[in-house]
């Protein structure tokens, strides 16, 4: 039984997508709205500025794939082709490895589907830091309410799998708390292989969602094309110019594709977008763009169970604890959210970052492995400031994020609240993922080695999959670079609607922040075009 | 806590030479590394980054792949098959796998791999930092001592070397089936397999 692949059917039917490798000369596109990027803002803003009637044309660097690929569930061929740099994108320094989507629905087409609305504490502290307006906790309701309708939005009903049970026995026996994780699925199979793309269409990505929907609405897609500069002159963009990438979405095939529209929206993410600005010399009188670059900062620990795991299998996420994520509120040391991570072999196996019989005794115990990790809430106090992204001399983004004594606190805390965790739910032996850690087989134990743990990069395995800011919206000029309604402050018929114009990380997983804020930029851009 | 003692110095066993540890104190080798292997290679007239790559490769040079035959059984140990066709066949499919992601990495990870891989196949460097002499010849005493050498160092751009190569090498094997063995891991649930494979 072959899982109905969405795209062959409509462009059957007459969708519009155009694989760009195949193009044998220079092209030029034209359009109302250019969109850069199909993930969570691109993907939103497509369905909402074609319905309006709006000729939309989204451009997408990777490759569109769909249930067809994702049937063979294999993390290397995924890893590979659906993450920014093979999902070997790094910090400048190496020290954070960044999971990011690259492809057709952007990384909503990999993500582990956990939903979340902006926490109203994020939201007061945008308003009062960066003057954001028109975005309180009553404001963005009706946003965030249309889009969990649009993408099937609800707390997960099935029993969470070993994994994230882990959690929350843990949490239950400690009087923690701890919450069924909402997850944007439509008659899911809980197989567990989000990350590699959903097999079933059950994930509501914008790649079975709004990509669709705005195809539908007549609007164009165009995939494995990348786009090199925006042309500004006379305080508008005036087009922009692209590359074709070959079959391989690696290396451009030579053709050279222009767009001109009247407007253009940049949904590339926070680090892309960014370095798209930056290498087009975009005016930016305060030099704003690319600053406060949030990510989540993640570290781990990894327990072995007395019982298999088998955290392979599942739904990757659908406990979380929010125990130490806003007892300051919103300001304070830095609150963490606590979540578990999916442990397929090859991920597993990096997180794990050890050599040799070490490495081969440890990885034997896969099936036995409950993860934890700690999603830092980072851009919240004077000392956690965001990185930065800058360009080198070809124009390819730099990711540089410093962090001080104030995050690493929060890593030390993190990892006693996992390690706690793990050993109320049972675990035999607890190992924080720290190059000089040991297993530990008790909660004593495992206390006294995070104490004296080196904190220091490189020492511990950091993690991020979540890309935010660079592009910070708000009505602080000085601070930001949209306004609230996501209009670039520098040229007429510019917005950014992604999740680079958060001013801070969110505090919980991303992707709902990205949809209800791109669908109430969106619509009201739409408004204003078709006025 | 922004400072660290590094491993070595926490466990008296791993081997630390003092007079290294005082060149790297002095910085010496935090120039020539932040120079970058470019720098070093111009100098004993061997840019080797500009050589094309290895023949059925996208990324790796010829230069490579003795440093990769040696780094390949450190990081994987006794998971790789005794000697023999077996072996010779993952080996190469993991060189290729490590190629593939050198290959889909952006301009500037690539330029740092470049680098790091440039750092320990010219032999005034390799032997500085890793004490072998040669790939070809390193056994895997040595082999261990570099690598816990490297993991241990209270220098930065040597543990992210460390880091990168045991990721390049285990990313790759634990993607394989033979990875996937020596994970006891039963690959993607079998019945939904077969409904969207049938």
């Amino acid at each position: 039984m072959a899982i109905d692949d969405i795209y062959t059917k409509g462009i059957g039917e007459g969708w519009q997508v155009f694989d760009a490798s195949t193009l044998q000369q220079d092209q030029t596109w034209e359009a109302d709205v250019a969109i850069v990027g199909s993930g969570a803002g691109g993907g939103t803003s497509a369905e909402i500025l074609s319905a309006a009637g709006l000729k939309v044309l989204i451009l997408e660097e990777g490759p569109l794939q769909t249930a067809a690929n994702f049937k063979d569930m294999n993390d290397a061929r995924a890893y590979g082709e659906l993450y920014q740099e093979g999902a070997g994108r790094a910090t400048a320094d190496g020290a954070i490895s960044i999971l990011q989507g690259r492809a057709v629905g952007g990384t909503t087409t990999v993500n582990w589907t956990s939903s979340f609305r902006t926490p109203p504490h994020t939201l007061q502290y945008w308003a009062e830091t960066f003057g954001l307006k028109n975005a309180g906790e009553a404001e963005m309701a009706p946003w965030f309410a249309r889009m969990e309708e649009r993408l099937g939005v609800a707390p997960w009903a099935v029993p969470p799998n070993a994994n994230n049970d882990a959690l929350k026995r843990g949490a239950e026996k400690l009087g923690w708390a701890a919450h069924v994780i909402p997850r944007n699925v439509r008659g899911c199979w809980n197989l567990g292989y989000c990350g590699l793309g959903c097999p079933t269409n059950a994930k509501q990505s914008m790649l079975v969602t709004t990509i669709p929907g705005a195809l539908k609405n007549g609007a164009q897609l165009v995939h494995h094309v990348s786009v090199r500069r925006l042309l500004f002159a006379g305080g508008k963009v005036t087009g922009l110019a692209a590359e074709a990438l070959g079959p391989d979405c690696v290396k451009p095939s030579g053709v050279r594709i222009t767009v001109k529209a009247r407007h253009y929206v940049l949904a590339g993410g926070a680090i892309n977008n960014p370095a798209l600005l930056l290498r087009s010399g975009a005016p930016d009188p305060y030099h704003r763009i690319g600053k406060r670059t949030c990510i989540h900062p993640v570290n781990l620990t990894l327990a072995m169970m007395p019982d298999k795991v088998e955290g392979y299998y599942g739904a990757p996420q659908s406990i979380y604890s929010d125990e130490f994520q806003w007892k300051h509120g919103a300001r304070g040391p830095v609150g963490y959210k606590i979540e578990v991570a999916p442990m397929q072999p090859l991920l597993g196996s990096v997180i794990y970052g050890r050599y040799g019989e070490e490495l081969k005794t440890g990885m034997a115990q896969l099936p036995y492995m409950q993860s934890m990790l700690a999603l830092l809430r980072d851009g919240f106090d004077e000392q956690s400031q965001g990185g930065e992204i800058t360009v080198d001399d070809s124009g390819a983004p730099l990711i540089h994020y410093d962090i001080g004594d104030y995050l690493w606190d929060g890593m030390r805390r993190a990892y006693l609240s996992m390690a706690e965790l793990q050993f109320a739910a049972g675990a035999r032996q607890v190992l924080p993922l720290h190059l000089d850690a040991q297993l530990c087989s008790s909660w004593g134990e495992a206390k006294e080695a995070i104490g004296r743990l080196a904190y220091a990069k490189q020492r511990l395995p950091l993690f991020t999959a979540h890309l935010m800011g660079g592009c910070a919206m708000g009505e602080d000029e000085k601070l930001t670079v949209t306004d609230s309604n996501a209009r670039f402050r520098h040229a007429d018929n510019l917005s950014i609607i992604d999740g680079s114009l958060f001013p801070t990380s969110i505090g919980a997983n991303p992707q709902l922040s990205i949809y209800g804020f791109a669908c109430k930029n969106a619509t009201k851009l739409a408004k204003e075009l078709k006025a | 806590m922004g400072n660290h003692p590094g491993r070595a110095a926490q466990s008296p066993a791993a081997p630390v030479d003092a007079g290294r540890r005082t060149l790297l104190q002095a910085g010496l080798f935090g120039s020539l590394l932040l120079a970058g292997a470019g720098a070093t290679a111009a100098l004993s007239g061997c840019a080797r980054r500009s050589e094309s790559t290895s023949q059925g490769f996208q990324f790796l040079r010829d230069a490579d792949l003795p440093l990769l035959h040696a780094i390949v059984p450190a990081v994987l140990g006794s998971m790789l098959p005794p000697a023999g066709a077996e072996r010779d066949r993952l080996v190469d499919d993991l060189l290729h796998r490590i190629d593939l992601s050198g290959y889909r990495l952006g301009a500037p990870a690539q330029k740092a791999l470049g680098q790091l891989f440039d750092l320990l196949n010219l032999r005034a460097t390799r032997w500085a930092l890793t004490g072998i002499g040669s790939w070809e010849e390193a056994t895997p005493r040595q082999m261990q001592a570099f690598l816990e050498r490297w993991r241990g160092s209270s220098f930065g751009l040597l543990v992210a070397g460390y880091r990168a190569l045991v990721k390049l090498v285990s990313g790759a094997f634990f993607g394989t089936p033979a990875g996937w063995a020596a994970a006891n891991y039963p690959g993607p649930p079998p019945g939904p397999y077969q409904v969207f494979n049938s």
